[in-house]
């Protein structure tokens, strides 16, 4: 009776193996599951540890006991035999279903375990995750820092301060950005990133072409000034100009009108004339002083005879301006017929002389 | 096995893989993901980024293989960038890169490449207007166990290099030596620069004579728009007598009399692509009437070839 029943009980034991996490928790595991993680398998065969609660296996760092809860779901179901592939896929593909930050968690976990099969099937879902995705996007997901372009930021925060009162200590602390930026700069060309001195290139390429640009500006602005110059004797010129008219106006205003108009009819009548005529013209010519001086005299005795042959002239050469040129060269023709009459004039003058002499 | 697990004091953070871990998410990532995003996340990313076995197998084939070719490919400022990746890969990859498969790239990269990469095994480098007889005869001597080499419209390499190259690589298997349809350029119109067009190599015999007297164990030959003649053909036939493969597409001075005579004596051969001189116009210029496709197709055979 008794070999029947300890017969009958034999078959309902299990083998445990205990496992303890970081946090001291211990807890315990199926044996066949347990072994399916290679770590923890060889930790069995070589030190016997595992058997009891007092001497379970310490697990790595990085396995908590969340962690260690999913592995030990998967180790469940892939130790199982008999699952068709299909099934396995099925359960792999709703076991990733997890955010970034559990992947990462239990990547490390398994890779610790040397569970390869599993850090495989994470690695894939975390690839995944990865495609297409910028840097800033993979910075975004995976919480990582941006210290890749820390170099810039300090470059930045190294520029020289203004020494505007010559302060020894501002000039000594420009020295030592200056410094520390060229080291900034050497590091930067000792990179591997070899792609990054082709935008360097370029830039210097472009502060070249701005150089270029600059200097052309100059030029530009140089003629300028030559067109400056060349306004300023244009205006010069036409200063000169004014000036040479306000001197005529002066001339015009010096002589008597009466006495000009005298003057222009007696050249006319020269021009016209011929050498007889001329021979007449020559006494006119040296009365004239005294003409003007008798004028003056003549305005006080013989008002009305002097006026009454004054209008006529005037009249006559008003004529003469407001015609057409045949009318004109009929006037001249007429004014050959009153060649008399400077003779007449002629006679008058001598009798104002005359009448002169009489009143001194 | 307990020194295998130390443990670490500090509590890391969790968005912090281990090393391996990262290495191997990055090498399940494509070459653009990893060198536009991945690469220029972080430090730490980027130093785990620059681990040698991410760098054994450098290919940009997959980004340069699109239907429309680009012309920025063709300038110095491109070549330079690809220079760059090129030699930054080489360093990272500390004398185990093994596979290049690129574009663009000139003799700067390429000589850093024969200095630093022994065991180099596949070199494909098309349309690289600026590599020279100099750099190849560098890597000739400095990487014996080539077994690939592509390099189609590279115009300045000359068959004396690739004397040296079948000389100093006993296991070459694979050359790829094709140039640019000079029948019909109009594929290439526009994109490749004129100046490099007109500047097809014109001795074609003479690469065939390099190919024949120093690469006896070669089993796959292109050399497609080749302007060899029979006299090249039959050369290349008895110097390379385990040819399995063998396209002599637009190479319009040979004959199919010349191919059928010189191609009797390879035993290995599996496939050799002949020259079609009827070259369908219909595939570059759309602006012709569909009938002129029939046209073309009815007289794309040898019958008029004696």
């Amino acid at each position: 009776m008794f070999d029947a029943a300890m017969a009958v009980v034999k078959p309902e034991m299990k083998s445990y193996i205990w496992l303890q996490t970081v946090d001291g928790s211990i807890q315990q595991v199926e044996e066949e599951v347990a072994m399916f993680c290679p770590m923890i398998c060889q930790e069995v065969l070589q030190t016997g540890l595992g058997s009891s609660k007092t001497y379970a296996i310490s697990l790595p760092q990085r396995v908590n006991p969340a962690m260690l809860g999913l592995i030990l779901d998967y180790c469940r179901f892939h130790q199982v035999p008999g699952h068709s592939n299909k099934e396995r896929k099925t359960f792999d593909e709703k076991f990733i279903r997890m955010d970034t930050k559990k992947l990462c968690e239990l990547t490390s976990a398994a890779d610790s375990l040397q569970l390869k099969p599993l850090v495989d099937l994470t690695s894939r879902a975390l690839a995944r995750i990865i495609e297409g995705k910028t840097p800033e996007e993979i910075r975004e997901t995976f919480h990582l820092p941006d210290d890749l372009t820390e170099d810039l930021c300090q470059e930045e925060k190294l520029e020289p301060l203004r020494n505007i009162t010559d302060d020894p200590r501002i000039r000594l602390l420009n020295r030592l950005y200056a410094r520390k930026r060229k080291e900034l700069k050497e590091r930067k060309k000792l990179k591997d990133v070899e792609v990054e001195e082709e935008p360097k290139d370029e830039r210097s390429v472009e502060d070249l072409l701005s150089f270029i640009n600059g200097a052309d500006g100059d030029i530009k602005g140089t003629r300028a000034n030559k067109n400056k110059k060349k306004n300023r004797r244009r205006k010069d010129h036409a200063k000169d100009i004014s000036s040479e008219n306000t001197n005529e106006n002066d001339k015009e205003l010096n002589p008597l009108p009466s006495a000009y108009h005298d003057v222009n009819f007696d050249n006319a009548l020269e021009a016209s004339a011929s050498k007889h005529s001329r021979t007449q013209n020559l006494p006119a010519i040296n009365f004239s002083p005294k003409f003007e001086f008798i004028d003056g005299d003549v305005d006080d005795d013989l008002d009305p005879a002097m006026k009454e042959e004054l209008d006529r002239e005037v009249e006559d050469f008003a004529r003469r301006l407001n015609s057409d040129w045949p009318e004109r060269m009929q006037i001249l023709s007429l004014g050959q017929d009153r060649r008399l009459v400077p003779i007449s004039m002629n006679s008058n003058g001598s009798t104002h002389l005359y009448t002169g002499f009489d009143q001194r | 096995m307990k020194t295998e697990t130390e443990p670490n004091e500090t509590e890391s953070d969790w968005s912090e893989l281990t090393r391996e871990c990262l290495i191997n998410i990055l090498s399940r990532l494509s070459v653009e993901d990893r060198w536009r995003g991945t690469m220029l996340v972080c430090k730490s990313w980027f130093s785990v980024f620059k681990e040698p076995s991410l760098h054994f197998v450098f290919n940009l084939d997959p980004q340069f293989d699109s239907p429309t070719e680009s012309t920025r490919w063709w300038t110095p400022e491109f070549e330079a960038k690809i220079d760059n990746m090129l030699r930054s890969v080489v360093e990272w990859a500390q004398s185990s890169l093994t596979h290049i498969r690129i574009r663009h790239c000139s003799d700067r990269s390429l000589a850093l490449v024969a200095q630093s990469c022994p065991n180099l095994e596949v070199l494909f480098i098309r349309s690289c207007p600026r590599v020279t007889d100099d750099s190849i005869s560098r890597i000739a001597l400095s990487c014996p166990k080539l077994r690939e080499l592509d390099i189609s419209y590279c115009y300045e390499i000359t068959h004396e290099s690739l004397v040296l190259i079948g000389r100093n690589c006993p296991n070459l298997k694979v050359l790829k030596r094709n140039l640019m349809n000079w029948l019909d350029p109009s594929q290439h119109r526009g994109i490749v620069p004129d100046d490099y067009l007109n500047a097809c190599p014109q001795d074609g015999d003479d690469e065939a004579a390099a190919i024949a007297n120093s690469m006896p164990g070669l089993e796959q030959l292109e050399i497609r728009f080749s302007k060899l003649t029979a006299k090249g053909l039959n050369s290349i036939c008895q110097g390379c007598p385990n040819l399995e493969f063998l396209d002599l597409s637009g190479c319009a001075n040979l004959t199919s009399r010349d191919i059928a005579n010189a191609s009797s004596s390879l035993v290995h051969l599996k496939e050799i692509k002949k020259p079609n001189f009827y070259i369908p116009r219909s595939v570059f210029h759309t602006e012709r009437y569909g009938h002129w496709s029939l046209y073309d197709e009815r007289f794309q055979t040898d019958i008029f070839q004696i």
